[in-house]
């Protein structure tokens, strides 16, 4: 498979880079096409938890981009129910074969701390989001308080 | 110690016996690795005894000689070993009877059962030389191989190898010693024991030098291309992202930039990179790591030619031009548009198939009936029923 040896190198450079904002990174050892992470995320009101993400790689990449899940539910304008996200440097028509996951991760990661209400996945939320912000911090923090991870200790 | 029939000592070997094509008795000592793995195998008909007999590069005082007698289903299972010191008669020094696929024949004095010679098959039968003939194979000049017997009676006295171990006899002067081991020294030993096996070494971790490696899927590269961003990538790698940007509708362009390719801009190959690709892969032919790449020497057509052509067409912006470029290419099959009509010249109607006469003139079907009666052209010239040819327009 040609995408085995390019992602063994990025899955070893992120370790290896130590990325504060994505941790715990987990792979089986029989299939490197998926990855499960912790996204910790630094902006309020997202700061007092952590997500459960889950990224898979088709077995074209990198000629294909990677595909990324959250299995924590998140109260945020861009990322669904289902756990969705709208991620434009992972769509179909921008994707460059060149992108690394890690710089993939950054664009979700600053996604996460600065939500886009301009293009939602949920109107409602974006709505909340424009008019009444403090309303919306309010419900995610809730929100982030009884679905989040726990955050890692340092 | 020395093998004496290892072909940097130019042995001479012969056999009266006749060879099957490629299994020649030469193969026992050839340079060739690849003849030498084949071995020596007799024409069909022939029948054991066969004799080979090996002429040595000087005296030598023989440790233990081992001969590995299978060659694909063929077996010898009887070897006599002769040897001839001086201008002496040939003397038997060993003689086995054995099913084993091969056979070590070893000096008693210097081994045992429980102490047997190095870098020999374990699973081959030992056996021991007559210590009456001391005389011969302490001071051997030729050795003679005598098979005179094959485990079934189909098979065919044959031989993969054959191995002479030993030092130079205490006759030969010191200036014979000096040019043997020059001659051993000059380059490494290559000795293919059957009891290592080839893929053995293959488990080996290669490292492979980081800029033999594609730059977008850092797998080891047979034909690097180098891009307008200055990145080199495989070509299979830019033949699979051309696909992926074709099916989103887009034209070739950089994995890494974006920019589409032009007739400045295009991915050309980096032929010195190649040059040093291809050498680390000729040296590292036998790891298993590489066999799947492909091949990309030894073709008719080099791949240069086929991918700058490609790259040629697809930045063609002006489509007239492209198009005119196709139809001056060889490959192009062009139709005439003008439809000439063609006239029987009988009864001068138009028809789509004719009949035609060595002088060029052509008939309908009716026509050419009444002809034949005749065998005459309407132009007075003769022909005959051989002649005529069905032609279409």
């Amino acid at each position: 498979m040609a995408a085995t040896r390019r992602l063994q190198k990025e899955l070893g450079d992120i370790r290896n880079s130590g990325l504060k904002s994505f941790r715990d990174i987990q792979v089986d050892e029989s299939n490197i096409l998926t990855w499960q992470g912790l996204i910790v995320p630094d902006n309020p009101p997202y700061n007092k938890g952590a997500f459960k993400i889950e990224i898979n790689f088709p077995a074209e990449y990198p000629f294909k981009p990677p595909k990324i899940n959250f299995k924590t539910k998140i109260y945020h304008p861009n990322i669904d129910e289902k756990g969705q996200v709208c991620l434009p440097i992972i769509s179909a028509e921008n994707w460059k074969p060149a992108t690394k996951t890690d710089q993939v991760i950054q664009a979700l990661v600053a996604l996460v701390n600065e939500p886009e209400p301009e293009h939602p996945l949920r109107g409602d939320l974006a709505e909340e989001y424009l008019k009444d912000k403090k309303k919306f911090t309010k419900n995610a923090e809730e929100y982030t308080k009884k679905h989040s991870e726990k955050r890692p200790a340092d | 110690m020395i093998n004496f029939l290892d072909p940097r000592f130019c042995p001479k070997v012969n056999s009266t016996a006749l060879a099957t094509d490629h299994y020649e008795v030469q193969n026992l000592i050839s340079l060739d690795p690849s003849a030498r793995s084949r071995g020596f195998l007799p024409y069909p008909i022939v029948k054991p005894p066969v004799v080979l007999d090996f002429e040595l590069i000087c005296p030598v005082n023989i440790h233990y000689i081992s001969i590995n007698a299978t060659v694909g289903s063929h077996r010898s299972s009887g070897i006599e070993i002769l040897g001839k010191s001086g201008s002496s008669e040939y003397v038997t020094i060993c003689r086995a009877i054995f099913d084993e696929p091969g056979v070590v024949f070893c000096n008693s004095r210097k081994y045992s059962m429980s102490n047997q010679p190095p870098n020999v098959n374990k699973r081959y039968h030992v056996a021991f030389f007559k210590s009456k003939s001391f005389r011969t194979f302490l001071n051997a000049d030729a050795i003679r191989v005598l098979i005179f017997r094959t485990n079934t009676r189909n098979t065919l006295p044959c031989l993969n190898t054959v191995q002479i171990w030993g030092l130079p006899a205490r006759v030969c002067s010191l200036k014979t010693r000096e040019t043997i081991k020059k001659l051993f020294d000059r380059t490494a030993p290559f000795y293919p024991t059957d009891e290592v096996p080839y893929s053995t070494n293959s488990s080996d971790e290669v490292i492979i030098p980081e800029d033999f490696k594609d730059n977008l899927t850092y797998e080891m590269m047979t034909i690097p291309m180098t891009l307008p961003s200055g990145k080199t990538v495989d070509l299979t790698t830019l033949e699979k992202h051309t696909e992926s940007e074709i099916s989103l509708g887009r034209k070739p362009c950089d994995p890494f930039t974006g920019l589409k390719f032009d007739k400045y801009k295009k991915p050309v190959l980096n032929p010195g990179l190649k040059t040093r690709i291809d050498m680390f892969l000729l040296q590292n032919s036998h790891k298993r790591e590489f066999f799947k790449l492909y091949r990309t020497v030894g073709g008719n057509t080099t791949v240069s030619d086929s991918s700058k052509r490609k790259y040629d067409e697809i930045s063609g912006d002006d489509d007239d031009k492209a198009i005119s470029k196709a139809k001056r290419s060889c490959n192009f099959v062009s139709f005439r548009d003008e439809v000439t009509v063609k006239l029987c010249i009988n009864c001068k109607h138009e028809n789509k198939s004719f009949y035609k006469l060595p002088c060029r003139h052509l008939y309908c079907r009716r026509c050419i009936l009444e002809a034949c009666r005749n065998l005459k052209c309407e132009c007075g010239k003769r022909f005959s029923t051989s002649d005529v040819k069905k032609c279409h327009f």
